[in-house]
């Protein structure tokens, strides 16, 4: 949550969430994230994300294609 | 295509665009072809009792088509393709042409280009299966398909299992694919593919050719990272601290050190500190002509801390005046009082004292004594982690900032799966990144334990049909 | 250019061979000259994109109307020297203010200007200038209504290969099927031109390969259609935009040859790979070279909708040609150097010389006699921003060439003294076009109201 609030302000600094953008109103502390003094323990449970296909990167598909000439066929 | 500084998450948000399907057909065709002519004995391994033996033509389509998909085939698929090699081969009167479309088929189908991820149900998430887990193992690792033993692994289940799957993760990253995968991420991380198009002033710096050079950085990069991750692994927090590095004759050339011919380790100067201090980086973040600190700055705020640094505001000239004729003024002073007014100031004091540690190098990643004939401030402070004097001095407080370590897991893991990480993702993460800080900062534990998390392995399907 | 011969048995081969006859084989008098009998000929859309603005002082004509001087910034439209003049078919549209939400430098415009619509910015990672287009780019809006059943749908071109690929799809493409669909551009002349023209080798019919190869995209397809079924919303959309070109692609396969008219030749082969010459971009001879194939390809109907991205938004792309022996910025950095402004006004310049040779490529391809290739066109010209210094998108600068068919007025300088909506402009192509739609983009870039005084 404490993580969500950080993407939230930050967010408002770039104007697309919320609040006006940083230019028009600076912070006033540099940005800090709270996230690495966090213990694992005290993050909200683990949600997953949404399984989507993804494309094979370019050298991936190249891989692949070379390892099916070369191994396979 | 690039979307929050990666391809795999491009490739996973993007349609693809009509022009993608015609280069994926004609190389399909290309490969087939090739392999048939280098390898035609191996590829047809059966013997055709005529020219369109719909049964040899099924032997070949039951062997390739769970090889080119990574997964048992259904049977709908091997009727499918072996009638599409059936009727090239009857139409050629020709068994051979018959596998080249069959072959050539395969290699188009979304079923090989896409890493497809369903997973099945485990209670209210769905979880990889193990071949869909071998798939994004395999990619992740070595960028290729899985080899035969993470098959088995995916075929007797015991990639399913904790150890099963770690096992296979240290295995895979001992082959040499492995290298080249993890470049693969760095040189999008650094932007070191933009020294393709690298140009610097040639007046500013006379005989400097960027075109000829660039190779040269690049490579000394990569050396270093595989020195640490591969070669001699060692606290990946390193990267940016080392004096360990690599030169061939042009580089050693251009960084003033004792000659040398082909690539050999050799020590940096002193002030000169990790792969931020290469003339990579040093070039790439910079203008043609002039440092930017603010570029330098902004890629730590933005790559190595994750933190997020808005777009400047509309309608204001960015451009920063030279000094007033007659007067001497540093490149740090006119970009600090160009940046004074308090709407600057919220982001360019973020990002600029960072930036202004490098200031003693210039827009090759040369040494540079004086600035406009003025000594060279590059002291700063990192936020409260303290103050330094210099590049390597900032660098020794980055190395040990808890942010870095947490920031490179969750890169890393955009990487392998894809996405930006989510909030419901923080804990794995954070999991990961304690891991590798307890195994002493090696980056391929890292690898391992990215690999291991549930978040890995797990996910939802979204408003499924 | 040479005129490409078929023997009149290829041709009737040919026919014989396939499917759907080409819709303007039958307009073709006895002489295969086209549209000869009178009937009209397609129209066509052009975007001619360049990076980074203009310097307006130095760009924006003072008359208005038909007697608008030329200014040093579009003094290339005339250019004696040249033997080219394409003023008179050449509107400048001034005054004209982008009104989506200016949420970051070069992005909003981009996008304004080609769609209509806001950005929208992508979640931050550690690239948090990521953004994409809001909706489909307007030459596939007019690709979807006027592509007919050409070969290609439309083509994306670009001659400087130093467009920025890291702020992502809104910056990296002129062209969008829709907000998570750009398509890639391509800037290898020998690419495009074996792709245009592949197409014009004569068929044999005994060979089934293609008629194979068909075969092979249905299964494709099947494949494609079995992983769709598993997926949600969003990715089936996604394996919807695959089908899409797996389909594109097969009509492509068992199309027939181009019909060789007066108009339509093949050009002789392009070897030019637009590869760099001691770090310097072979940017005339590629744009020349581009110019040559669009006017082909529009020749031939092989498409009727091209964007070219002479320069891009933020490009690294120099003109190392404008000073040889000087000091030479990219020229994005250029617009950011207030003491550098005359070297922004050469660029300009330099970009406005290329696209008059575009146009007076189109003109000099007669059609029949139904005028040339830019009677028939509706060219766009406009940029990333008003001018680079600033990121201003006030004031925008606007061309609008071709006559669209005798749709549009040419030759006038059209300003608004009240801010109008850029969109207002793309509501005229759309118009001039003769596309069937009633609006153009949305939100604050929303307009359906043209500028009436352009067209005819």
């Amino acid at each position: 949550m404490r993580r969500l609030l950080l993407l939230a302000f930050l967010g408002g600094c770039q104007g697309v969430l919320t609040g006006p953008p940083v230019w028009q109103q600076p912070p006033t502390e540099p940005p800090v994230d709270p996230h690495p003094t966090t213990p694992v323990t005290e993050l909200a449970p683990f949600e997953p994300a949404p399984l989507r296909p993804r494309l094979l990167l370019s050298h991936q598909y190249v891989n692949a294609v070379r390892a099916r000439r070369a191994t396979c066929w | 295509m690039l979307v929050n500084g990666l391809t795999a998450i491009g490739a996973t948000v993007l349609k693809i665009p009509p022009s993608s399907v015609n280069d994926y057909e004609a190389n399909a065709y290309r490969a087939a072809q090739a392999a048939l002519l280098a390898r035609r004995s191996q590829v047809i391994s059966c013997t055709p009792t005529s020219s369109a033996d719909a049964t040899c033509m099924r032997t070949l389509a039951t062997r390739f088509v769970p090889l080119a998909f990574r997964r048992p085939a259904t049977e709908a698929e091997l009727t499918r393709w072996t009638a599409v090699g059936v009727e090239a081969a009857e139409a050629y009167d020709d068994f051979v042409r018959g596998a080249e479309f069959l072959l050539a088929g395969l290699l188009q189908s979304p079923a090989f280009l896409y890493l497809d991820e369903v997973g099945e149900t485990d209670g209210a998430w769905r979880r990889l299966t193990a071949w869909e887990l071998a798939s994004r193992v395999s990619f992740f690792l070595t960028s290729g398909p899985p080899d035969e033993l993470l098959r088995e692994a995916a075929a007797n289940g015991s990639l399913l299992t904790d150890e099963g799957l770690r096992a296979q993760a240290a295995r895979l990253l001992e082959k040499p694919e492995a290298r080249a995968a993890s470049l693969a991420l760095f040189d999008e991380l650094l932007e070191l593919h933009n020294l393709d198009h690298l140009a610097k002033d040639s007046a500013r710096f006379p005989g400097f050719d960027a075109q000829a050079l660039a190779p040269s950085m690049r490579e000394e990069t990569h050396r270093v990272l595989l020195d640490l991750v591969f070669d001699s692994p060692g606290d990946f927090r390193d990267i940016l601290t080392t004096r360990t590095t690599f030169v061939d004759g042009p580089l050693a050339q251009h960084y003033g050190m004792p000659p040398v011919s082909g690539w050999t380790r050799a020590t940096a100067a002193e002030g000169r500190a990790g792969i931020l201090t290469h003339a990579a980086f040093l070039s790439l973040q910079s203008h043609p002509s002039a440092n930017s600190p603010t570029y330098r700055g902004r890629f730590i705020r933005e790559r190595l801390l994750c933190q997020v640094i808005p777009a400047p505001p509309p309608e204001v000239d960015t451009s920063l005046p030279p000094a007033a004729p007659g007067t001497q003024r540093t490149l740090r002073q006119r970009l600090t009082e160009k940046t004074s007014a308090s709407r600057c100031q919220g982001c360019h004091r973020v990002m600029d004292p960072p930036g202004f540690a490098f200031e003693r190098f210039d827009a090759i990643g040369r040494v540079q004594a004086l600035d406009d004939g003025l000594p060279i401030d590059t002291s700063g402070s990192l936020d409260e982690r303290g103050a330094f004097d210099d590049a390597p001095g900032m660098l020794a407080l980055l190395r040990e900032d808890a942010r870095f370590t947490d920031c490179l897991a969750r890169v890393v893991f955009r990487q392998a799966v894809g996405h930006v990480d989510l909030p419901g993702e923080a804990r794995p993460l954070k999991a990961a990144a304690d891991a590798f800080t307890e195994s002493g900062h090696r980056y391929q534990s890292l690898l391992v334990e990215l690999v291991a998390s549930e978040a890995f392995r797990s996910g939802v399907l979204e408003d499924a049909p | 250019m040479k005129p490409f011969r078929l023997s009149r048995r290829t041709l009737l081969r040919g026919a014989g061979a396939a499917l759907a006859l080409p819709t303007f084989d039958a307009m073709l008098d006895s002489h295969g000259v086209a549209y000869a009998d009178g009937t009209t000929p397609p129209k066509r859309f052009l975007v001619w994109f360049f990076g980074n603005g203009v310097r307006r002082s130095l760009w924006t004509p003072t008359q208005v109307g038909t007697s608008y001087s030329l200014t040093p910034e579009l003094a290339p439209l005339l250019d004696e020297a040249r033997g080219i003049d394409v003023r008179g078919y050449t509107s400048v549209i001034s005054g004209f203010n982008v009104k989506t939400q200016h949420l970051r430098g070069h992005h909003t415009g981009a996008c304004a200007l080609l769609s209509g619509s806001n950005i929208v910015p992508l979640p931050a990672g550690s690239a948090p200038y990521n953004s994409k287009f809001g909706r489909k780019s307007i030459d596939q809006e007019l690709a979807d209504v006027i592509a007919g059943d050409t070969r290609f749908r439309s083509l994306q071109l670009a001659v400087s290969k130093r467009w920025t690929r890291g702020e992502g799809p809104t910056l990296a493409n002129l062209s969008h099927r829709g907000p998570d669909q750009p398509l890639t551009q391509n800037a290898n002349p020998a690419n495009v031109y074996n792709e245009l023209f592949a197409g014009f080798l004569p068929k044999d019919p005994t060979d089934p390969r293609d008629r194979l190869r068909a075969s092979v995209l249905d299964a494709v397809s099947d494949d494609a259609r079995a992983l769709q079924s598993r997926l949600g919303a969003a990715d089936r959309q996604r394996l919807d935009a695959h089908l899409t070109g797996l389909s594109e692609l097969r009509q492509r396969i068992l199309a027939l040859p181009p019909v060789i008219t007066s108009a339509c030749t093949l050009p002789a082969q392009v070897t030019s790979t637009n590869a760099d010459s001691g770090g310097v971009e072979p940017i005339e001879d590629v744009s020349s070279i581009m110019s040559d194939l669009i006017a082909t390809a529009f020749a031939c109907d092989l498409t009727r909708v091209v964007t070219l991205q002479f320069s891009g938004s933020v490009g690294g792309h120099c003109f190392k040609v404008l000073s040889p022996s000087e000091p030479r910025d990219n020229e994005h950095a250029i617009t950011h150097e207030s003491e550098h402004q005359a070297k922004v006004d050469a660029a300009v310049r330099f970009t406005m010389r290329n696209f008059a040779y575009t146009l007076h490529r189109l003109r000099s391809t007669m059609e029949g006699t139904a005028g040339n290739l830019l009677d028939n066109s509706v060219v766009l010209c406009t940029s990333d921003v008003a001018e680079g210094l600033d990121h201003s998108i006030h004031d925008y600068p606007v061309l609008l060439a071709g006559k669209g068919g005798g749709a549009l007025k040419s030759g006038y300088h059209f300003r608004s003294n009240n801010g109008r909506n850029t969109s207002d402009i793309l509501m005229t192509c759309v118009r001039a076009m003769g596309a069937g739609l009633n609006s153009v983009g949305q939100d604050e870039g929303y307009s359906n109201t043209p500028i009436a005084e352009l067209l005819s």
